[in-house]
């Protein structure tokens, strides 16, 4: 099944068209969606992540009739989902003592001395999310992905986290500079 | 020894504010010759093209909005109060009605007026036959019964036009009706006559005796002359016109009227009392049979048993709340 590239300026004709259950209109909300959403939650969550999304999915689905904004908004709201069932699965996972660690878990961590040794020119997108988690606190990793993966603005971001948007601004300056130490040039000794 | 990386402000780029704001809104003009190219080349990679494995859930993405949608469309507002409102409404209305209905009749009842399918002489034109004939009860919540309880003398019934009808139940619709009073040749002879002669002998004592109430309650002829009801003055005149006096004339009167009259109602004085019409429901029936004679036959009209005259009846009427309405008197 293939569609037509997404193009935010029909974001209001695809939206109805979701409302409606037109397929296209689902389809192409969620190739634009789904990936970064899914990034988002594997970097997270990386064994419940798929579960996570579909009920994030479910969620737009019962909501979609009751929504009403533009592009950047919908994008808020779906990600602004992720998080809640993010949360409501941690919270159960504290009381689930014999949760099972997917094999995939390791696997993500494997033959790699440090994230910031791999080939930056191919790495994926999910590689990327893991490792921006893996070498950022929880909060600046999240400030980061949501503003990069969810394309929300300062503002967008504070309101998701119940933050100010100044605790937004500091964390993602703080965490921009801290993934750049990770990643940036070697000291170049000069003979 | 110290904790400060003194290399730190050496290796590391000065990342302005406006840097760090381009590289996370994927604006352009980074400089990345400026130590930030393996930033861009990471939110680069966040920002990629989907891979075939994340788009696996696209299916089971589209049935859950198509059965959102099927769901709100089915019920929109809230799926759990709208049956208890419809059951709620339903019961309401149900005791609306009922409450209507006992009132007008409580009311019809209060004012003594209350109509029963035995008492209309003439249902109105919209009134479809079959529905009163049916259910009489509807009469008494319907909007019809004022129009079924209102005589009307337009269609004038004579006894010789409803052979086999009961003769005093007849008489009784013309004196209520033309004002020429019975067929005193008829076979409401014998009643007349009987009345005549209780009249006679109570005159003087006016209203003592049933028969006399009932002959001052009757109207007088036209002319305003007479003193004597009009089915009286009938009877005198077919005296005079026999040369005979009205005991002579009605010496002969036998009960059930002549031999070829099929009437057999003698044996009800009642009936023969023209103004008991009122008093008795079944003298108004034969209206239910003026308007379809031909549908229903005499003595077979189980749709409405007031139309069957006593007597006449071959079985027991098939709805008992008629007997009451044209229970034979002593």
């Amino acid at each position: 099944m293939t569609s037509a590239p997404f193009d935010p300026a029909r974001f209001d004709e695809v939206i109805a068209g979701a409302r409606s259950g037109d397929p296209r209109a689902v389809e192409e909300l969620f190739r634009e969606v789904q990936p970064r959403l899914l990034r988002f939650l594997r970097s997270q969550e990386s064994v419940a992540a798929d579960d996570l999304a579909a009920e994030v999915w479910l969620a737009v689905a019962t909501g979609i009739l009751r929504f009403d904004g533009d592009w950047p908004d919908f994008r808020a709201w779906v990600f602004a989902i992720a998080r809640r069932r993010l949360a409501d699965y941690r919270r159960t996972a504290v009381r689930r003592r014999t949760d099972v660690v997917d094999v995939a878990a390791f696997d993500s961590h494997h033959a790699h001395d440090s994230p910031e040794n791999e080939a930056l020119d191919k790495l994926s997108g999910q590689r990327a999310a893991t490792l921006i988690t893996s070498v950022l606190s929880g909060e600046q990793a999240e400030v980061l992905l949501l503003r990069v993966l969810a394309d929300l603005d300062v503002d967008q971001v504070a309101s998701i986290m119940r933050r100010s948007p100044n605790w937004v601004r500091v964390t993602q300056h703080r965490a921009v500079r801290n993934l750049a130490k990770r990643l940036g040039p070697k000291i170049v000794v000069m003979r | 020894m110290s904790d400060w990386d003194d290399l730190h402000d050496v290796t590391l780029p000065r990342i302005s504010n406006e840097n760090a704001e381009r590289l996370l809104s994927d604006t352009s003009g980074i400089d990345e010759t400026n130590g930030l190219a393996d930033l861009s080349t990471v939110f680069s990679a966040l920002r990629g093209p989907a891979e075939p494995a994340e788009l696996a859930g696209l299916h089971s993405v589209l049935d859950a909005f198509g059965a959102a949608v099927v769901t709100s469309q089915s019920d929109p507002s809230n799926a759990r109060t709208r049956p208890m409102i419809k059951k709620l409404l339903t019961g309401k209305a149900i005791a609306a009605i009922g409450v209507i209905t006992l009132a007008s009749a409580g009311a019809a009842a209060a004012s003594g007026v209350v109509p029963t399918p035995f008492s209309s002489s003439k249902p109105s034109a919209s009134t479809s036959p079959e529905v009163v004939a049916d259910d009489p009860t509807e009469e008494i919540v319907g909007t019809d019964i004022l129009v079924d309880t209102n005589p009307s003398t337009d269609n004038v019934i004579q006894p010789a036009q409803l052979p086999g009808t009961d003769a005093a139940t007849v008489a009784d619709v013309a004196a209520s009706t033309d004002g020429q009073g019975p067929d005193v040749n008829g076979p409401a002879k014998f009643g007349l006559c009987t009345a005549y002669e209780a009249r006679t002998k109570h005159d003087d004592t006016t209203t003592t005796t049933e028969a006399a109430a009932t002959v001052v309650a009757q109207p007088v002829s036209e002319d305003g002359d007479s003193a004597l009801p009009v089915p009286f003055q009938a009877l005198s005149d077919a005296a005079d016109a026999a040369g005979l006096t009205v005991a002579e004339f009605c010496a002969d009167a036998v009960p059930g009227g002549s031999a070829d009259a099929p009437g057999q109602s003698g044996d009800n004085p009642s009936a023969t009392a023209p103004g008991k019409s009122d008093d008795n429901p079944s003298a108004t029936a034969p209206g239910k049979l003026e308007d379809n004679p031909p549908a229903t036959a005499p003595g077979k009209s189980e749709d409405n048993p007031s139309a069957t005259a006593p007597g006449k009846s071959g079985g027991p009427p098939d709805n008992p709340g008629g007997d009451h309405g044209k229970k034979p008197q002593p």
